[in-house]
């Protein structure tokens, strides 16, 4: 078996069977995290730099606990927001990275683009940890894989997007591959906070959350940021919450297998509250610790075996 | 000097022909079709095979000098008109510091007569400093030489700032030339809000920005029945509304850039800076609109709205990289392009450039004419070649049409009498 | 291109020679577990397994080991497809009969070593194979083995899986591909 992308951009640049073999190789990686000794020697002798420009830590403790346990060495570092647009860029930190010999080097950025430039530029993998609001491969992977552990299949599924899609790298990346795994994908927000061309995704969109409730296998919360009231996209949390907040009385229409999904961190109170998100149908800790095995098998395919042949 | 064989094309009197040009002192002494006995004197350009037109007049050109040297200046914007058959450029004022006062043009003007290449006409700012607050010195301004007001790279927010200024540039005769676009809809955009936009990740303009300003320029300009030139129009929309102020009689010129008229937002794809510009480029429908606009003469001329950025300042992030393309190099070969691509009718196009723009500036230029300046633009029409950095002589590279292929290329620059370009 | 097999029925006659060796070497078979390398060794193992139990009448526990990951060679070639590991029990304190269908260098044994040695401390690990075919790089010999059949480097010995796992299926010894 070959794996052909040096590097991980986008669900985008992913065929339907890649996807596929990346879902089926998880579980493997999974149990490794149930062993009393979470260690494989696989990637012994690997450097993998975490280059994070943008807070986060679950996402890096993630992609950190994952490259460890296939017995990488990591190096994570962080910078602020604003440092580099003064200072040194991004690609000049990476030369400067490169130059010591990582084998990969995984990169949260808040700009859409250069972290695919950056991999056209390094010889070694690039994984992309969120872009802007370009896409977050490895959260959609390990969204699929959730729900396809937890039903079975991702054929004929009904998936339904909730929160600020605009601005969202969370819905683009689930909706291109839920939509290229065949399942079917609505996306619900306000009429301002839908991206433009939206259509083109091959997605269903709506502005009213209620009607859809009763046909949804999964309902995913997205979170909407204070930052977009100021932009005129929406009015408030009060109001938001009461059209678009996943509560007990919402809850209560779900179809009784549909569960609750979230990418994290939540706005309870806000999408999300006390009563959804810790109930039995939300398997959002289940997502948590997917993503750690989602986040070791790439970390395999990209590194693990030789890419010239 | 002669110039012998070439085909002689003049927009503004309507000839195409096969002919010579006889010039002395600066001047176009003779214009013959079909030759002349004389014609073999010593001083002559053989430019059989060679399409002789007006040198082009480029009336939207960012030399950024003074203050972004490192960009360009003065003399290798020169360089680079010469070498695209531009012989007159109109000068933006947003350069450091803004030409807003009578020294700043003063200094262009001297500049430029040191150069002697070709002819740099500046333009002074319509508010001081491009703040959109107080009226310039235009009348101070206009006797060290600007033709023309604009605070493009800027428009003017305020209503009342562009009705006061409407009837003020006109006191002095000064046309305005105006930059449109509404700050609060255009935001934090980067290219053309739609589909692409958001599948890239990239925040969009929408066409909103451009045409509520037009609209609203327009509206003023209607009221006051005072002559307005909206520039670099790349919105179907605005074009439409441009259109129907026409067909009621409202006095309004404008002109639209060879990118918006080439390229669509799908030259974004892969994030190249060097196809971030304001107005971005858009669809394929506005730029088939803008096509047709030019063919009805709805659109008046072609400017480059030549913008040099440094590498550096191009090489960042998508998000973060200047606006703006250079383009007085390939204004010509875009020119050309339409020609041939489109079937665009040739004095048409070239009057775009040429006849139109001098006449909207008022500046003598853009004509062959008997007793006017000998600024003619020597082509070769048949000429295959793509655009690389190495061609370029401005001093930076930002070039929206690199590696793109023309056919039609410069062979010789004469200003004023003189060749100041030889490919 | 020679290829000798042998067929179900001598395959059969080794697992029997191997039984007995185990019978005689074990009196009690209470902490006795079976780990069978993926996938050769899983399907000798399955076998094994139920001929002791017929004979001996004890439940024997079984696993299936899967040494992708712990591989010495991965930066060198193709990786090859992951599978999970399945031991369903704790290896800690058990006698752990590692089972594979043939021994050859012997690194895929020490992977397997490695990988038993990460899920818990056995008392004793034993190594079974079908068959020795030399050409070890790794001091590791068989506690039991059922033939020696010396091959040299250029030959490949395999154990076809039929489809029908309960049938023992044949062996192939032919010339290797790369």
């Amino acid at each position: 078996m070959n794996w052909p992308h040096k590097d991980l951009i986008g669900i985008a640049d992913l065929a339907a069977g890649e996807i596929e073999t990346i879902l089926d190789m998880t579980p493997s990686f999974k149990e490794i995290s149930q062993r009393d000794i979470k260690k494989v020697p696989t990637l012994r002798g690997k450097t993998v730099v975490l280059l994070f420009y943008e807070a986060s830590t679950r996402t890096r403790l993630s992609f950190e606990i994952a490259a460890k346990r296939l017995s990488a060495d990591t190096v994570a570092i962080s910078q602020s927001g604003s440092s580099f647009e003064k200072g040194e860029t991004m690609l000049d930190a990476a030369k400067n990275i490169m130059a010591m010999n990582p084998d990969c080097i995984v990169i949260r950025y808040p700009f859409a683009g250069t972290v695919a430039r950056l991999a056209k530029i390094m010889p070694c993998s690039v994984l992309n940890a969120g872009d802007g609001f370009h896409e977050h491969p490895t959260q959609a992977l390990l969204d699929m894989y959730s729900m396809r552990e937890h039903f079975g299949t991702l054929t004929g599924l009904h998936v339904v997007m909730v929160g600020d899609i605009r601005h969202s790298r969370v819905a683009r990346s689930n909706a291109y591959g839920l939509t290229k795994m065949g399942a079917r994908v609505t996306l619900v927000a306000p009429q301002t906070l839908l991206p433009p061309g939206v259509a083109t995704w091959g997605v269903d969109v709506s502005t009213d959350f209620d009607p859809v409730i009763p046909l949804a296998d999964v309902i995913m919360m997205l979170r909407v940021q204070k930052e977009r009231i100021a932009e005129h996209l929406f009015s408030g949390d009060r109001e938001y919450a009461s059209f678009y907040g996943l509560n007990q009385q919402r809850m209560q229409r779900m179809k009784k297998h549909a569960v609750i999904m979230h990418p994290g961190p939540m706005n309870r109170g806000v999408e999300i509250n006390h009563d959804t998100a810790d109930s039995p149908r939300a398997i959002i800790l289940n997502q948590v610790e997917n993503g750690v095995a989602i986040r070791m098998t790439l970390l395999y395919l990209c590194l693990g075996g030789s890419n010239v042949d | 000097m002669w110039i012998k064989g070439a085909r002689i094309l003049d927009p503004a009197s309507g000839l195409d022909s096969p002919g010579d040009l006889l010039i002395e002192k600066g001047h176009i002494a003779g214009i013959y079709p079909g030759g002349h006995n004389d014609a073999h004197q010593q001083n002559a350009i053989d430019a059989r095979g060679l399409w002789a037109l007006p040198g082009l007049v480029d009336m939207h050109v960012h030399l950024r000098d003074p203050g972004y040297e490192y960009k360009e200046d003065l003399y290798s914007g020169s360089l680079a008109a010469a070498a695209g058959g531009v012989t007159t450029v109109l000068a933006m004022a947003n350069t450091n510091p803004v030409n807003d006062n009578a020294s700043v043009t003063q200094y262009i003007v001297e500049r430029v007569k040191d150069i002697g290449l070709i002819r740099v006409l500046p333009a002074g700012a319509v508010t001081k400093g491009l703040l959109g607050k107080e009226l310039s010195e235009m009348g101070l301004m206009k006797i060290a030489g600007i033709v023309a007001v604009s605070d493009d790279g800027r428009p003017i927010e305020s209503a009342s700032t562009m009705r006061r200024a409407l009837e003020y540039a006109a006191t002095f005769r000064l046309p305005l030339i105006v930059h449109c676009q509404d700050l609060s809809l255009s935001g934090k955009g980067v290219m053309h809000e739609g589909a692409l936009s958001s599948s890239l990740g990239l925040p969009g303009i929408p066409r909103l920005a451009e045409d509520v300003m037009v609209a609203r320029d327009l509206t003023i300009c209607e009221d006051l029945k005072i002559p307005l030139h909206i520039t670099h129009v790349s919105s179907r929309n605005s074009l439409a509304i441009i259109r129907h102020a026409r067909e009621r009689g409202v006095p309004v010129t404008c002109d639209v850039t060879p990118h918006n008229l080439l390229l669509t937002e799908t030259r974004v794809a892969e994030y190249d800076t060097n196809a971030k510009m304001y107005p971005p480029l858009r669809e394929e429908s506005d730029r088939m609109a803008l096509i047709h606009g030019l063919s009805a003469g709805i659109i008046d001329c072609i400017a480059s709205d030549h913008a040099p950025h440094a590498y550096d300042e191009k090489d960042l992030d998508f998000d973060l990289a200047p606006f703006g393309t250079i383009g007085l190099q390939t204004l010509l070969p875009a020119l050309l392009k339409l020609h041939y691509d489109h079937k665009l009718d040739l004095l048409k196009l070239i009057a775009a450039a040429t006849v139109n723009p001098a006449r909207i500036l008022g500046v003598e230029a853009g004509t062959l004419t008997v007793g006017g300046p000998a600024d003619i633009a020597l082509v070769n029409p048949e000429a295959v070649w793509t655009l690389t950095e190495d061609i370029i002589r401005s001093k930076s590279k930002n070039s929206a049409f690199l590696g793109m292929q023309f056919k039609g290329r410069v062979a010789y620059t004469v200003c004023q009498g003189r060749i100041v370009y030889q490919g | 291109m020679t290829t000798q097999t042998l067929n179900p029925k001598e395959i059969q006659t080794l697992l029997r020679k191997l039984v007995r060796g185990l019978t005689q070497r074990f009196a009690q078979w209470d902490d006795v577990v079976f780990i069978g390398i993926r996938s050769g060794g899983e399907h000798i193992a399955r076998h094994l397994v139920r001929l002791l139990e017929a004979k001996t009448g004890a439940c024997l526990p079984m696993g299936v080991l899967d040494i992708a990951l712990y591989r010495d060679d991965l930066s060198k070639r193709l990786y090859p497809e992951v599978r999970p590991t399945e031991i369903p029990f704790d290896v800690s304190n058990k006698i752990v009969i590692l089972v594979d269908d043939v021994i050859n260098t012997g690194r895929t044994v020490r992977a397997a070593i490695e990988h038993i040695v990460d899920l818990g401390r056995p008392r004793r690990i034993y190594l079974l194979t079908l068959f020795d075919r030399g050409g070890r790089e790794l001091p590791i010999q068989p506690d039991f083995v059922g033939r020696v059949v010396s091959l040299p480097p250029d030959k490949v010995l395999k154990i076809l899986i039929p489809e029908d796992e309960t049938a023992l299926g044949e062996v192939l010894i032919s010339e290797a591909k790369r």
